[in-house]
Formats: C-alpha cells, structure tokens, sequence
C-alpha cells in the first residue's frame, strides 16, 4: 500500500481558499439532480394528463389493462366498462361490491347461466373461477382449488347438507333442455356432500357402482352373446363394438343405437319365411304396437301390396294370380294359427324359446322373425281383447347428469379396457360403465394424466326446464351474484 | 454502504419477511395445496380474477412495496439534511437497501408473476432496471472503497477536485514562470570555465527546450480532466521525463521540476480517484431518476387501479 506523501495538514492546507465546496454541485450531482428532476415531472405530468383527458379515450386505456384479454371476450377487449364500472360506483371498502359488480355485467350477457346444486350455501362471484386478463389465448380452465374451497370444507359440506334436508326434492331434478335422455339415479339422502380433496384419493365410488344401479330399459340385449357368441359373420367381419356404437359428430358420445341401423342386418322382421320383402313395420314412439297389430290383422291386405309392388319379380301379372297369391300365403299362415288376433299374440309374445338360436348360421335362418318378446317387454293392456303392448325401450343417451366424458380423448384405448363389463354381460340391467379405480388409473397423480375436477364436471348445471337458475331472480341467483 | 456483520439483523428480518409473505401467497393462491388457514379479512379463498394483485392480501403487498418505494426514494432529501433529527444516516441506508430487497417477493406477490398489461409491464421492467441498478451499485460500493483505501492514501474530498485541480495549475504556472529565466546547466558551465564562449546560449536553449516540454506536454495534462493522450498519465514514464529533465538544470532548479514531478503525481492521483468516484456514483445517474419515475408510475397505477373502474 503507497504511503501518504504529505501529512494531514498539508493535505488540509489544499482545501483553504475552497472550504464552502459543498455549496456548489458537482457536474455529477448535477446531473443527477436535473434527470431527477426530470424523471419526477415527466412522470407526474404524464400522469396527470393521463388522468385528466386518457380516462376518458377509450384508445389510451388499454394502457391500464391488467393483461390481454381472453379470446371469449377478444370481440370488446378495448371496451373496458363492457365489464367494468367506474370504480366510483362501488363501495371500495367493501370487497364484495367490486365483484358483484362485475357479475351483473358478466350475467348481462351470459343471461341463461345457471347455478349449482339448491343446496349451496356459499356464493361465489363469477370472477372467482373465471379469471380474465391472462392472454390471449382460451380462458385458464377452473382451478381445483375453486371446487375444494367448499367440497374440500366439512363445515361448508355439513351446512349445505343440513340445507339440502329442508328442500323438495324437485329442487334437484334436473331436465335438460337439450332432448337427450339422461339417467336419474336417486338422490341419496345426504346429497353430495362428502368431503372431497382428490379424485384418486377421497372422491367416493361413482354412485352407479357404489349403489349398484342398474339399467332400468327393458330393450332385452346380450352383450356377451354379441361380442364372444358364435355369431354369424356381418358383412364377413366379426361383430365388434363398433358396428353399434359410433361416436358422434364431434366424436365425444356415441350416437344412439337404431334397430335399422344396428340390429335389422340380422334381425330381420320377415313375418313370411318364403317372402323377404314382406316385413313387420318396426315404428319408433309410443303408437308402434298399434302399428304392428293393425299390419297383423290386415296382413291379407299386406300380402296383396306386395304382391301388387314385387308383380314382376313374382312372375304374376292378373289379379287373379294376385288373388292365388295372396290366399296361397295366408294358408299357410292360418296352418300355424287359427285367427289374426291368435298371429297377433304369436308375433308379439314369441321369445327365444321359438327358434333355435344354434341355427342360424346364415341369412336365411336370419329371416326368422322369432317375436316382439325376443327383445323387447310386451305386456297386456288391460282390455277386454287383451291387446299386447310393447314397452318402449328407453336407452339413456347420458349415463352422468353432472359428469361429462369424451371419448374421442380416449380413443386410444380399446372399448374394452374400461367396458370390460360388456365380454361378460347378458342382461340389459347391468351398467357396464367403468368404476373410479379403472379411471383413477390414469387420472391421478401415478398415472400422469389431468384429474382436476372440470376434466368431469362443472360447477354450472345443465341448462335446465327447471331447477335453480333459470329465473331471472331466486334467493340463489341473488346469493351468487352478491358474492355473500 | 458496505455490508457487513452491521446488516445480519436487517438480513434475517428481509428474510424471514419474504417467507411469510410466501407462505400467505402460497396459502391464498393455491389453498389446495398449501393448507394454511387465513384469517377471513384476506379476503375470499381462492384469490379472485386470477390476478392475486387485486385480492386483499395483494393489495396489502403492492401497498407495502409502494411505500418502501416512496421510503427508499427519500434517501437523497435525507443525505441532503444530515442534521435532521428521523433516525441516522446509516440507519436509512440499511433500510434503503434491505427493504428494497423485501420488495422483490412482495412485487412478484402483488404481480402473482404475471407481467399484465402494458403499464404493468413497464412498471415491471423498471423496476428491474432499479433494482439491477441498486445491486450494481451495492456491489461497487463494497469493492471501490476498499480500492481507494488500497491505492489512494491522499483521498481527497470529491467536491473539492475541480478547486484542486486549479491550484495543480496555478503552482504549477508558478514553477514554469520560475524555470523560464535563461540558465547555464552544470555540464556547460565547467565548458566555459574551461575557456568556452557558448554556454549562456547554450544555457538558454536548455531553458527553452524545458518550458517548452512543461507547456506543451506537463501544463496541458496538469489542465486537462481527460489525460488518456499524454505521456505523464503513466508514473512509470513520468518518472522518467522528469529524471532527465533534472540532469537538464542546474542543481538549484532541480527542486522546482521535483514539485512539478509531485504536481504531476498528485494530478494523476486525482484522475485515478475520479475514475473509481465515477465508478462509485456514476450508477445513481441510472438508479435516482429511474427509481423517482417509478414511485410516480406506480403511484399512477395505484390511483388507476383503485378508482378507474371496479
């Protein structure tokens, strides 16, 4: 280290014809000052000019966006009082009023949103779930943490069952608008208000396992017969899931099973072995056994049409030959039964036990018209002609009124790793849905794919014909929409 | 401000402050994974809109960290009134530096990480221009003292350079004016006396020569604040210009061109240290505005935030 030259005082003596330095700036400090100076008055004059004329441009106040706007609302991003009201509106000491004034702006377009289940007891402020302002892109799917700050809550939970005690059960009964049959398993007394912290973890067995629903539909169907059954080829290809279910137009339910489309290729309605075009009428709706018995009961009439229709192809081209058709056929006929209504009893309560299944082996054992009660329940009216009726078989077209599920996601999979039910099955009753531990395979931690609870469900219902949250005010919309 | 044992305390408060403040972020933000029960005046669980800065517990961080920031700005009115009676200097300096430090987790806190909107966004980035400023300019405040400490005994007062730098001149004018009389160097003399008739012209052409190098080379590196072209700046080299200039006066002279070698040497002292001063504040030409334009942002940004709309 260099050594100090002079000493002290010597160095003192420098600074005697300058000892006021320190009034004076330093060019350093000078600068500093004036970009100081600067830096303040530019910004409060940018400020104030910003608050004085930019609130009121409508151009400048995206500059005071908290970020961009999602792609829903895209179409009014640069209109902020679209959702916003001037915060002078609004009581500022009262968090809730910022919210609840957010939502009658949310609720002024989104007019038929519904609510949740009657017996909520805690509102929540759309804003809660639906954040906005984090990009461009779709809106960030709800966060768990949303559906567990009460399904996660015992108290909460224990509330709103106390809450659910008091209300008519049509307070539950949910309709959807949308036409499509969905499956109504009862309400368990407790409704739904088991403590709920994960899906893979504390989320109870689905209630269709749990209680052991089953189908209620009286359509009489053999999956196993189906699928492991020495069934005839179709089309030389093996019956598989497939040829029944289709997914739908976007591929995430399946469409509804149709006997024309799925089942005539090998159950045919041919009432005359000798005669393929001659068919029972299979109608859809509750007229169709009418319709059956009166093809039945003027099957002379029917067999006179067709031959009328098929003249060429039956080589007859008087009426008289049409006339020996007709009563040629309706012999044979009246050699099984006495009467039409005897051959209306026939067609509608014959079952499986009137052919044997081991012989059909091909298309014209497939010809075989066996009976209404092959497949379906057919009762007796009670009348005095005993009239058969055929209960219309009601399949569900959703399995889950607040669960949804997309097949196309799940495509990969082959139909029987979670319908593995259907190899086995031989009744219509049993539901051959998989269990939460064949969907907590993959969805859960272990098995690394998403299990928040919006992959399943909603918060909203569905749009409903009834329900809470249709009308445009019930104590429920007003709890929600106050945020209390 | 050197940081040193002086700073544990404000270390461990800064510390232990950003890791409560997490744990209430954590415990508002993401209540499904952090099970910490708060109090119900922090508002709903979960945080609203996504955006934690709106929540009440956001609100209170960005609140905090806008008057750390107003606090942090008044540093300078504070060294400009050290006679004030509102806590000593140092004190200030360490509460300057550690709870701008805090203002890091309450800022990302208040953001919820999320950069915003375009005025968030600038407020966001200038606030890391201050704060990259302000740790630069810690760093140096801890390494150039103890440079001057190393390499520069004489240390003189900064403000007092521009006055010194005057009096280097004036002596140093002083001494030229001294060494401008005509002389007959020592070698020459014992020529004449040996029956020469030259050495008085051969004397003045050595005077001449000499102020001609002090006013040409020595007076303007003595005048000049940017020394980078002249020879003296190095001591090495000055060192040994002003040895041959010795052997170029006589014996009586040879003091005046030693004090002007000390004038030399003293000037390039005052260069070295305005150097490291430069180094030592030159960052705060950055850091003051930028931090001043940013208390008047974000006060902006909270009046907007507050009462624009809902």
């Amino acid at each position: 280290m260099p050594t100090p030259r002079k000493n002290q005082k010597q160095i003192a003596q420098r600074y005697a014809g300058n000892l006021r330095y320190y009034q004076s700036l330093t060019p350093l400090r000078r600068l500093k000052r004036v970009l100081s100076i600067g830096a303040l008055v530019a910004g409060a004059v940018v400020a104030v000019l910003y608050l004085t004329f930019g609130r009121s441009s409508q151009k400048l106040e995206w500059l005071n966006s908290s970020g961009a706007i999602s792609k829903a609302h895209a179409a009014f991003a640069q209109d902020c009082k679209k959702c916003h009201d001037p915060a002078l509106n609004v009581d500022p000491l009262r968090f809730t009023s910022l919210t609840s004034s957010l939502d009658a702006n949310c609720v002024r377009c989104h007019a038929v949103h519904t609510f949740h289940d009657a017996d909520t007891v805690v509102g929540h402020s759309c804003v809660d779930c639906h954040h906005e302002h984090l990009g461009s892109g779709p809106m960030k799917p709800v966060a768990n943490a949303n559906c567990q700050a009460c399904h996660g809550n015992a108290d909460i939970m224990a509330a709103s069952a106390q809450k659910a005690a008091q209300l008519p059960a049509s307070d539950f009964r949910f309709v959807p608008r949308d036409n499509l049959v969905y499956f109504q398993p009862p309400r368990p007394p407790e409704g739904y208000t088991k403590v709920i912290n994960s899906f893979s973890s504390d989320h109870p067995e689905f209630q269709i396992q749990r209680d052991n629903l089953t189908d209620p539909d009286t359509l009489k169907f053999n999956h196993q017969l189906h699928l492991t059954g020495d069934i005839p080829l179709v089309n030389g290809k093996k019956l598989d899931c497939a040829y029944c279910h289709q997914p739908d137009s976007h591929g995430v339910y399946m469409q509804p099973i149709s006997f024309a489309r799925n089942c005539q290729a090998c159950h045919s309605l041919q009432v005359d072995p000798t005669l393929p075009g001659l068919q029972i009428p299979h109608p859809q709706g509750g007229a169709g056994s009418s319709i059956v018995r009166n093809f039945l009961l003027t099957l002379p009439s029917q067999y006179q049409l067709y031959a009328t229709q098929h003249m060429q192809e039956l080589n007859i081209s008087t009426p008289g030959q049409v006339a020996d058709f007709v009563n040629q056929h309706m012999q044979g006929i009246r050699a099984r039964v006495r009467q039409g209504d005897d051959l209306v009893q026939d067609v509608f309560f014959a079952d499986a036990t009137r052919i044997n299944l081991g012989a059909i082996t091909g298309p014209s054992q497939r010809a075989l018209f066996p009976g209404c009660a092959y497949c379906h329940e057919v009762k007796t009216m009670a009348n005095s002609f005993n009239t058969p009726v055929v209960t219309k078989p009601v399949m569900p077209d959703r399995w889950y009124v607040h669960a949804r599920f997309d097949h196309s996601a799940h495509k990969a999979l082959d139909c029987t790793y979670c319908h593995s039910l259907a190899l086995q099955s031989t009744s219509t009753a049993e539901i051959m849905l998989p269990d939460k531990t064949s969907c907590a395979e993959c969805h859960s931690a272990k098995g690394g794919v998403v299990a928040t609870c919006v992959t399943c469900h909603s918060y909203h219902n569905p749009d409903t014909t009834q329900g809470p949250g249709v009308a445009q005010s019930s104590p429920l919309r007003d709890m929600m929409l106050s945020g209390l | 401000m050197i940081i040193d044992r002086a700073h544990v305390r404000w270390g461990i408060f800064t510390v232990m402050a950003s890791v409560i403040a997490a744990v209430l972020y954590a415990a508002n933000t993401y209540p499904d994974r952090v099970h910490f029960p708060l109090p119900s005046w922090l508002g709903p669980t979960p945080p609203l809109r996504g955006n934690p800065g709106a929540t009440p517990l956001g609100l209170i961080y960005g609140t905090v960290a806008l008057m750390i920031f107003i606090f942090a700005a008044l540093i300078g009115w504070r060294r400009n009134h050290p006679s004030l009676k509102v806590g000593r200097i140092q004190a200030w300096l360490k509460a300057h530096v550690w709870l701008t430090i805090l203002t890091i987790p309450l800022v990302l806190f208040h953001c919820g990480f999320h950069g915003g909107g375009p005025m968030t966004q600038f407020l966001l980035w200038l606030y890391v221009v201050v704060m990259l400023s302000g740790f630069w300019g810690l760093a140096l405040q801890n390494l150039v003292p103890k440079l001057m400490r190393d390499y520069l005994p004489e240390e003189i007062i900064y403000d007092e350079i521009p006055y010194i730098r005057e009096r280097i001149c004036a002596d140093a004018q002083t001494a030229l004016e001294e060494l401008a009389q005509p002389f007959v160097p020592e070698h020459e003399t014992a020529i004449a006396h040996a029956g020469g008739g030259t050495a008085v012209l051969a004397g003045t052409e050595s005077a001449a020569s000499l102020v001609k190098f002090l006013q040409q080379e020595a007076m303007p590196y003595l005048q000049t604040t940017d020394p980078r072209r002249s020879r003296l700046r190095r001591q090495q080299l000055s060192d040994d210009l002003f040895r041959q200039l010795k052997l170029q006066v006589p014996e009586s002279r040879q003091p005046i061109i030693t004090h002007l070698q000390d004038l030399c040497d003293e000037k390039r002292r005052i260069d070295f240290q305005v150097r490291l001063q430069h180094w030592l504040h030159y960052w705060l030409i950055l850091h003051a505005p930028a931090s001043i334009l940013l208390v008047v942002l974000t006060l902006w940004h909270a009046v907007v935030a507050a009462f624009t709309y809902a």
